[in-house]
């Protein structure tokens, strides 16, 4: 196996497969990266056997002899990104050893057997989305947040990701509360599919979204999903499991309903987190005739009092939330007027912008 | 390699690929036997035949993609909990990980297999970290626990398994193969006898030079109480090497005396080399003191698994073989 190549498109390529490679490893082979060269392009194979990230290079390349092998990740990664710009890298492969040389640098790197590398098969996908970077990237921002981190209930370590013909959402809760986002568009599919990403896929994936509206190729099968982003193909494993009936938890609202500027109700907020149980996180909110008041304290006995004039002229009542939850979920409505919905003082909050209700929040009460 | 399905297992390895070829596959299966006769491999086959991509009638391939990183241990959909040493015991952060294997979808395979052995070295929590995952894994999953004892094995754990006997084959059996594997002429009885009728283990005891280390043992602990050798001596000597074995051979030792001194009769006991011996060597001591020195052999079995001073427990079993009671 022998080839030639610049840094750029080499650098570029590494540096996004490299992500997913994780320092400690138990086994040798997974610190490697595969490399796959036929006479028109390089691919390269980054594994942790959750995620699997492959990316193609053709750019610059000249390829002697085809074969595959694997590298070391972080060293080949080390050698190429303090390379001079521009610098033409050489690789020949011979048993054992790979010899890698540009300009008056010669690097000698050991090789382990391609065949050893758990890379996937071709899936068989059951389901094709039609969806832009930009929307995905929305999708995942407004709701991972909520994903449960190493719980016992393996099916919240997650993102739910829903499609249907004409509806795409994602939904992740940790039991305290929930997030969902929907996106009304064609996406394509004919029926209905449910599936669930771990937390290390959606974290590698989101990664590589941005703003654009590029259009993105993504697959479900019943063991993966497969996204194609530009010359990168991502793979995930997803959980095995169901995922709790979400709907039952949205409360049903009545006419408690308050909107309040998002920036106002943020900064109120914000300000008496600082004076909040530092474990607990509570605060309290009292609804009294057009006015909202939050209050919170610790355990030196100091206080903070916050008051928001609203538009309300319901029986006045009380009820305390985690002051984290509630602004997780105020940072990523879209609009600048937050609506909170609640039904008792006993029921969890509805939160959500005041114009459309794509992203949806829930957070439970705390009984303080 | 190849993971070989030996003569004597041949029928709990039809029962099992029956099984899944009807879509009759239990999730848990409990290979139970003694030492020696091949369950880890048979654990490891069955491991290997539905993680299998091409997979014949009833083994696997061994030619396929699937089957290559098997043998390069990095196949995805494929976990081995053991103790990290040995001698200790399975933790409950394997298990834990462990379990973590079997909520995601399988990556190449359509199945996901785990083997915990030996599983009766799981501890307490241990244990009990596994019975959710063990009682109701996520579809597709195969979990199979290698135990010699199912003595220590909780209950709870054995409720939720399908358990597979394992049964020593028939002596006639046993000591052709054994011929035909060693290529050894010699010694096959012993090795046998020795083995408890475990044909790997016996293997072993042909292959490696247990039988004379075992010979040089007693001869130690024959001039013990003749006093040729210290106790401290002999002690610094055995705790340097293999220790747990060495303790076997002495219970077996005891048990034998114990025997001879019933009945006078060479073909029931384990050590038939040396019965004329060790018939000599318990002549002056009652059966009491022998069942009494028994359980101290045993007791201190135990002791060294508990990370005690290897040093001291050997001296005590030995000065009070010395001061056995005549």
């Amino acid at each position: 196996m022998k080839f030639c190549i610049s840094k750029e498109p080499l650098f570029t390529s590494l540096s996004s497969v490299c992500g997913v490679i994780e320092r400690r490893q138990t086994l040798p082979v997974l610190s490697n990266l595969l490399f796959t060269l036929t006479l028109e392009k390089l691919i390269i194979t980054g594994t942790d056997l959750e995620v699997e990230l492959v990316s193609s290079v053709i750019e610059d390349l000249e390829v002697s002899e085809a074969g595959d092998t694997t590298l070391p990740a972080r060293k080949l990664l080390d050698i190429c990104k303090n390379l001079p710009d521009n610098a033409k890298i050489t690789f020949s492969i011979k048993n054992d050893k790979a010899t890698v040389t540009s300009g008056k640098s010669r690097f000698s790197l050991s090789t382990l057997p391609a065949e050893d590398f758990p890379s996937l098969e071709q899936i068989s996908p059951d389901t094709k989305v039609n969806i832009t970077k930009g929307d995905l990237k929305t999708l995942f921002d407004s709701t991972s947040f909520a994903m449960a981190l190493q719980d016992v209930r393996y099916y919240l370590n997650g993102l739910l990701f829903e499609v249907s013909p004409s509806k795409i959402r994602t939904v992740a809760t940790d039991g305290h509360r929930l997030a969902i986002s929907d996106m009304d568009k064609s996406s394509g599919v004919t029926a209905e599919h449910q599936v669930i990403i771990p937390r290390k896929g959606v974290i590698e994936l989101q990664r590589l979204l941005d703003d654009s509206d590029e259009g993105i190729s993504l697959e479900l099968s019943s063991n993966h999903i497969q996204v194609v982003i530009g010359s990168i193909r991502f793979t995930s494993k997803l959980i095995d499991g169901k995922f709790p009936d979400y709907e039952r938890v949205i409360p049903v609202i009545g006419d408690r309903i308050v909107s309040i500027d998002k920036e106002i109700l943020k900064k109120a907020l914000t300000r008496a987190a600082i004076l909040s149980n530092e474990k607990y996180r509570g605060v309290r909110f009292t609804l009294t005739e057009n006015n909202l008041s939050i209050q919170a304290h610790n355990p030196e006995q100091e206080e903070a009092q916050e008051e928001i004039m609203i538009n309300f002229n319901q029986a006045e009542f009380e009820v305390g939330f985690n002051v984290n939850y509630l602004l997780d979920a105020i940072g990523c409505v879209g609009e600048d007027v937050v609506e909170l919905g609640f039904a008792d003082a006993n029921s969890s909050c509805l939160i959500s912008g005041s114009e459309e209700r794509n992203n949806r929040y829930v957070v439970m009460p705390m009984r303080l | 390699m190849q993971h070989q399905i030996y003569p004597w297992n041949q029928q709990q390895w039809q029962q099992i690929t029956t099984a899944f070829n009807s879509g009759r596959m239990p999730h848990a299966v409990l290979l139970q036997g003694a030492k020696g006769l091949g369950k880890l491999d048979f654990a490891k086959a069955l491991s290997a035949f539905v993680l299998c991509s091409k997979k014949g009638e009833n083994s696997a391939c061994g030619e396929c993609h699937t089957c290559k990183l098997l043998r390069a241990d990095t196949h995805p959909d494929y976990k081995e909990a053991a103790p990290a040493d040995e001698g200790k015991s399975i933790l409950v952060d394997q298990i834990r990980d462990f379990c973590d294997f079997f909520i995601y979808s399988s990556q190449l395979s359509s199945y996901k297999a785990g083997i915990i052995h030996p599983a009766d070295r799981m501890n307490r929590n241990a244990a009990n970290s596994l019975l959710k995952t063990l009682e109701e894994p996520t579809k597709n999953s195969l979990i199979i626990l290698v135990a010699e004892s199912t003595t220590s094995l909780p209950a709870t754990i054995k409720s939720r398994c399908q358990v597979l006997e394992f049964a020593v084959p028939d002596k006639a059996e046993a000591i052709s193969w054994l011929q035909f594997a060693s290529g050894a002429s010699q010694n096959i009885d012993l090795a046998l006898s020795l083995a408890d009728y475990g044909p790997l283990e016996a293997l072993d005891y042909l292959k490696c030079d247990y039988l004379q280390h075992r010979q040089e043992q007693f001869e130690m602990f024959a001039e013990l109480k003749t006093g040729k050798v210290s106790p401290t001596k002999a002690a610094e000597k055995l705790s340097k090497s293999l220790n747990r074995r060495a303790l076997g051979w002495m219970i077996s030792w005891i048990q034998d005396m114990i025997k001879l001194k019933m009945v006078d009769n060479t073909t029931s006991i384990t050590n038939f080399d040396i019965a004329k011996r060790l018939t000599d060597i318990s002549k002056n001591i009652s059966i009491s003191g022998l069942y009494g020195y028994y359980d101290k052999v045993s007791t201190s079995l135990g002791l060294i698994d508990r990370q005690a001073n290897l040093q001291l427990v050997l001296e005590d079993l030995f000065v009070s073989w010395i001061y056995l009671e005549k």
